[in-house]
């Protein structure tokens, strides 16, 4: 076992996405850096359907080859049921160049991970940021390291918090402030050979996944629930999004956790039918409750915030991963910034948090219905990040907003800003029904 | 002064077409170019072209200037830039 050192540049705590790219980018930049993770990976966590945007990052870290080898579900598009509405879109239509993914995330991570070692960042598994000291004269990350029981210290001179939902620095400075729009639970677990929805509205069999690209599957509940249905290598990850009332009746339902996901699953319309061959992994399913929250700080002097540590919203238009790369790279802009212009440490701040806030505010916003904003302030700010996007990125935005009432927020406001490039796309398709592979190919033939 | 708004325009512009534009014909990039709006610079390239200002002019540029307002055409930041540099 290594030891781990008692200084370095940069410490970055947590080794998802948003930590690992911060790490890299830092590494890369010439910092000692060390990232402390109390996990050991590979390790499960969700937010696995992540949007081509997504590879712009994974080639700035350098880890595009071993992306590309894990052989990750390509998927082809989305399949958005909402009100009894089925609406498809195909990526392709959008001029992504890369494929859009369905990714096992212990997997991902993992490899995200890697790539960040090979590039010089020290990493630690299994080791617990249990405090940060944030003065000047005294920064540095106090931890617990969960294998020998030791707690230890480094001394550093700038500290990434990409701790996810653990928010060490959120927590510990207290402004860690819940979402009063989104207080959600989500449950989700894992079945073995369940079918499937590829475009055109074809309910295919689990074993075509890779011969016949899957969609993702989001599914309105009620007002503001939804599930979802994500083709993995191996099993198709399936979960459910539940607004209070919806999430009190789940809990009320009695038996075991397992139980109640699976008949609350098998319950639902369409994606309930593409259950009926599956079977649900026993022990795979997890809860997690108010997972919304909003920044009030995002950094200061000698900190700031990455992914999840800094917010996190609803994962229904698949930007969480996304979010967390593209807060990384600032991240480790910043510190870089401030490291070496010390004297102008409070503008590159600022401009870290104003980027960084435009893009939670738009992430946010697109997952809100209309009349449910309790914070205005983001619809200006909101657009701005938009106005950075690519056009594919753009149009796609737009065409979400119009498959789930989820973004009745965001819809107007894309259509009045003329800095946009699309007020208004037909990239998406009704369809009236879902027909099964069988049923086409003996029409076919 | 007229020599001195080429020199800053055009130090942009170089900074533009090397890092974003590789490879592309230097009359791909005019006056009427729309950079944030037209796809040329994306969420990370403003971020560079800030760092690019600040190291390069010693140019602060606002965080409420950061947007397609501000920044989407060269003569604008060209004269960004130099207006802050008066300041300074």
């Amino acid at each position: 076992m290594e030891d781990i050192p008692s200084k370095a540049d940069v410490v970055v705590i947590g080794g998802g996405p948003a930590g690992s790219t911060a790490a890299n980018l830092l590494a890369q930049n010439g910092y000692e850096v060390v990232l402390l993770d109390q996990a050991r990976h590979p390790r499960n966590t969700v937010g696995e359907s992540v949007l081509p945007h997504v590879w712009k990052y994974i080639d700035e870290v350098g880890a595009t080859e071993d992306i590309r080898k894990a052989g990750f579900i390509r998927k082809s598009g989305g399949t958005a049921i909402w009100r009894g509405v089925i609406r498809q879109t195909t990526l392709a239509d959008f001029g992504f160049t890369g494929p859009s993914l369905h990714v096992e995330r212990d997997e991902f991570d993992e490899i995200l991970l890697r790539v960040a070692q090979r590039k010089g960042v020290q990493v630690f598994e299994e080791v617990v940021a249990r405090h940060v000291h944030l003065d000047s004269s005294d920064r540095g990350v106090t931890y617990i390291d969960r294998r020998s029981g030791d707690e230890g210290r480094i001394s550093c001179r700038y500290i990434v918090d990409a701790s996810g939902q653990g928010a060490v620095i959120a927590n510990q400075l207290g402004f860690r402030e819940f979402d009063n729009d989104l207080r959600f639970m989500s449950v989700w677990g894992y079945y073995d050979d369940s079918a499937y929805v590829a475009q055109g509205g074809l309910i295919c069999p689990w074993e075509k996944r890779r011969e016949i690209s899957p969609t993702t599957i989001q599914a309105g509940i009620g007002d503001w629930g939804w599930i979802w249905h994500i083709v993995q290598k191996e099993y198709t990850s399936v979960g459910l999004v539940l607004a209070p009332t919806q999430a009190a009746e789940f809990k009320a339902g009695g038996a075991k956790l397992d139980e109640r996901f699976d008949a609350a699953c098998r319950k639902l319309p369409i994606v309930g039918d593409l259950l009926q061959d599956a079977r649900l992994r026993p022990g795979s399913v997890r809860a997690i409750r108010d997972f919304a929250y909003r920044p009030s700080r995002l950094a200061g002097d000698g900190w700031c915030l990455a992914g999840d540590a800094a917010a996190f919203v609803d994962p229904i238009n698949s930007a969480g991963v996304i979010t967390a790369t593209y807060t990384g790279f600032a991240a480790a802009w910043t510190a870089d910034a401030c490291l070496k212009k010390p004297s102008k440490r409070d503008y590159f701040t600022d401009v870290f948090s104003t980027l960084v806030r435009q893009r939670l505010a738009l992430f946010r916003i697109s997952a809100l219905p209309a009349g449910h904003n309790s914070y205005l302030e983001d619809n200006a700010i909101a657009l701005r990040a938009a106005q950075l996007d690519s056009h594919s990125e753009q149009e796609l935005l737009l065409v979400q907003t119009k498959l789930t009432d989820r973004s009745e927020n965001l819809a107007p406001l894309l259509q009045m800003d003329p800095k946009l490039n699309y007020q208004s796309s037909d990239k998406y398709r009704e369809v009236p029904e879902l027909v099964p592979l069988e049923s086409q190919l003996q029409a076919a033939g | 002064m007229e020599t001195a708004q080429t020199d800053v325009k055009g130090t942009i512009k170089d900074y533009i077409l090397r890092e974003f534009l590789p490879g592309e014909s230097p009359d791909s990039l005019d006056d009427t170019t729309p950079l944030i709006t037209g796809g040329v610079l994306d969420s990370i390239a403003t971020v560079k072209l800030i760092a690019f200002l600040e190291e390069r002019y010693g140019v602060q540029i606002e965080p409420h200037e950061m947007n397609a307002d501000y920044l989407n055409f060269l003569p604008d930041i060209a004269s960004l830039v130099e207006s802050r540099q008066a300041q300074s």
